[in-house]
């Protein structure tokens, strides 16, 4: 049954990247696994936009060295997406790359119909701007608080404190062992990196994509700092980090 | 009198994006008449479990919600005579929703104590959270109440679709539009409140044959139109639909093309005159008495006039008053153009264009950016709007919201009303003392004499 002069739309569900391109991820082959891991991701996340018609995802990345930019400004179907090297050299602008995003998710130009947005920070060091402010105002954004906000540390050298700060504290669990996906995620060498990327595009994009309303009691516990998203994260893929699993040398 | 209300319908469609995971539809909806010795009222209702895995109970929360929206509304039916608006007036602010939510909670703490789990893991409402809107029809009045983001649109005979109840977002608790309350949070009754409204009908001969819909939707229909017009347009065609079957058709089609989301619309409409009658083909607007090529005049009908205000506490003096209180008055336009020169070309074109549209799809333009509204009426937000008009040529509408906020602006009446509406102040949160100044969310057509 056809409905004249309606227009009837799936919901756009935004993908944002903000990657780390500071020096120190031109070292042991960083930057390059990083590009690898998300150019090798986006067959899968197209089949997973594919399996989800409702929702319409379309990838941003925004990338941060001595300053932020947009590497992909345009929000992008991922079908059409063709990913350019990042390059390395630089600070780490983190706390501006927030800001960035902070911009992008303000209504409008984000529509109010939208699925929650997905936020992947990827990072090998610290933040050496004024990340505090950056997030503040990022999580002013009703957008940043109601989004999935992930985070991969490369290496070991990875401020885990400033990404678990991005992420927010993990609700009803104390600090301590276990892997979450409310914690930062350890990629330790280029093949639990790709792992990462290929689980945050493909079961955390096809969970985002489910329709799915928040109580507002979990909106105010957003506020208040905890990360109670109604999104279900999916489990995490195994890694290194599982003593039950070997799939590759630690490198970083 | 049996009442103009012909009976309502309702229908709730498995969400395209549930039936594909095998998951439940977690909508349920209701419609129903409720007979007693002061006439009959009818019913209908729509809830909507929230669906993520922490309330995964929720589709029993729906269900439940709606079989005890009928007992409330039943037993709040036997004592209370229809011709009483005053007292249903009540009913729907306070009473049938503490009655409801009550009921709620001990028919969700019933159903848990039968489950396995409940051995192992703390009966918690969440479980089976869900929104819940309901429409009572008497022959004299309509009213509603309610909680969450259900939305609740008029289609009067002639004339557009009108958006008359949404979900504040800001009342509600919360800032953003996929958040919502819900019948699991403490505060639920009193939320209810927020959304209450009785209007009376009154009958008058300008309008003799005068047909009133009224079309209760869950926030899956919204969410799966681009815009609020088209959503106001969709109200119109679904409200026009004669059968169940097609309803149920129509409703697969706006899930499995839009938002995927369980979807649930209910109907309610005022008759010709006491006896039911065909309704002619859909989509095109039933005219009353006019059957078969009768041309005479029909008798005297119903007319709708929506006197919200009093429901809610509203009013255009009141919004004088709260523009007074909110320390942030509009500058004189004297005062604008000497700071700040006049509007910028792009908000003069989109002054234009918004004035070229019929006045429903200038309010439903408007509708959508009320984040904007909002965002600039928290106080101290002169700098956001001053970065709005900056933003002109982007966002020409964004910048014509910031330039009313400023001053005031020329522009024609329907476009001045409709800016006007979405200025309204924020209704109080639950628990807090009403503030004045709200107007009704639509305004209300000119009170016509009794004949």
């Amino acid at each position: 049954m056809a409905f004249p002069n309606v227009r009837l739309s799936n919901r756009p569900l935004h993908f944002i990247y903000l990657c780390d391109c500071s020096g120190s991820m031109a070292a042991q082959g960083k930057m390059q696994a990083l590009n690898q891991a998300i150019r090798q991701s986006l067959p899968g996340m197209g089949e997973v936009a594919r399996q989800n018609p409702e929702a319409r995802v379309l990838v941003r990345a925004v990338s941060f060295a001595d300053r932020a930019a947009w590497h992909l400004a345009e929000p992008t179907p991922v079908e059409q997406l063709e990913w350019r090297d990042l390059q390395a050299g630089g600070i780490t602008a983190m706390g501006e790359a927030l800001q960035l995003v902070a911009a992008a998710l303000q209504s409008p130009p984000m529509e109010e119909r939208a699925l929650p947005p997905v936020l992947v920070l990827i990072s090998d060091g610290q933040p050496t701007d004024d990340f505090e402010q950056g997030l503040a105002r990022l999580m002013r954004q009703p957008w940043a608080q109601k989004a999935v906000r992930l985070a991969i540390a490369m290496g070991h050298d990875a401020d885990l404190e400033v990404l678990q700060q991005f992420i927010g504290p993990e609700a009803g669990r104390g600090e301590g062992s276990g892997r979450s996906p409310r914690r930062p995620l350890q990629a330790s060498n280029a093949t639990s990196l790709a792992q990462y990327i290929q689980w945050a595009t493909t079961a955390v994009v096809g969970a985002a994509s489910m329709p799915a309303s928040r109580v507002a009691a979990a909106v105010a516990a957003d506020r208040a700092g905890m990360s109670t998203s109604n999104i279900q994260l999916p489990d995490l893929p195994p890694t290194i980090l599982d003593p039950t699993d070997d799939v590759g040398p630690l490198v970083w | 009198m049996s009442g103009d209300w012909l009976p309502p319908r309702s229908c709730s469609v498995i969400g395209a994006s549930h039936r594909r995971r095998g998951q439940p539809c977690q909508d349920a909806s209701l419609a129903c008449g409720l007979r007693a010795d002061s006439g009959t009222l009818q019913l209908m209702a729509v809830a909507d479990g929230h669906g993520s895995s922490r309330y995964w109970l929720s589709q029993v929360g729906s269900a439940l919600a709606c079989q005890q929206v009928r007992q409330a509304v039943a037993t709040a039916l036997q004592h209370t005579p229809l011709a009483d608006q005053q007292r249903w007036r009540e009913l729907l602010r306070r009473e049938l929703p503490e009655a409801i939510v009550q009921g709620w909670l001990a028919a969700i703490s019933a159903d848990w104590q039968q489950r396995p789990e409940a051995a192992q893991q703390a009966f918690t409402p969440a479980t089976y959270g869900c929104t819940l809107g309901l429409v009572l029809m008497a022959p004299q009045w309509w009213g509603c109440t309610g909680l969450g983001d259900w939305d609740l649109v008029l289609i009067p005979a002639h004339g557009a679709a009108q958006l008359i109840s949404q979900e504040d977002p800001a009342a509600a608790g919360h800032d953003n539009a996929e958040a919502t309350a819900s019948l699991c949070l403490p505060q639920a009754a009193g939320l209810c409140t927020q959304r209450a409204t009785l209007a009376p009908l009154i009958r008058a001969h300008e309008a003799a044959g005068a047909e009133l819909t009224l079309l209760l939707s869950s926030d899956g229909v919204r969410k799966s139109c681009a815009t609020d017009a088209d959503f106001l347009e969709l109200c119109g065609q679904l409200a026009a639909i004669e059968t169940q079957a097609e309803l149920a058709e129509g409703l697969a089609h706006i899930t499995g093309a839009g938002s995927g989301d369980d979807v649930s619309v209910a109907v309610g409409r005022t008759g010709c005159g006491a006896t039911a009658t065909a309704l002619p083909a859909r989509i095109e607007r039933p005219k009353c008495g006019n059957n078969g090529g009768d041309l005479r005049r029909p008798p005297l009908m119903v007319l709708t006039l929506l006197l919200m205000a009093s429901a809610t506490g509203l009013g255009l003096a009141g919004w004088g008053w709260w523009r007074q209180r909110a320390g942030t008055p509009r500058p004189s336009a004297a005062a604008k153009e000497a700071e700040h020169g006049a509007p910028p070309p792009p908000v003069l074109k989109e002054i234009e264009r918004q004035c070229k549209q019929p006045p429903a799809r200038i309010r439903a333009n408007l509708s959508q950016r009320r984040m904007q509204f909002r965002q600039l009426q928290q106080a101290g937000d002169r700098q956001r709007a001053l970065a709005m008009l900056e933003a002109a040529d982007r966002d020409p509408l964004g910048a014509l919201i910031a330039a009313s906020r400023l001053g005031p602006l020329t522009t024609c009446a329907p476009l001045d009303l409709a800016l006007d509406q979405q200025w309204q102040p924020l209704p109080p949160a639950a628990g807090a003392s009403r503030s004045p100044g709200r107007m009704p969310a639509i305004q209300p057509p000119q009170p016509s004499r009794q004949p």
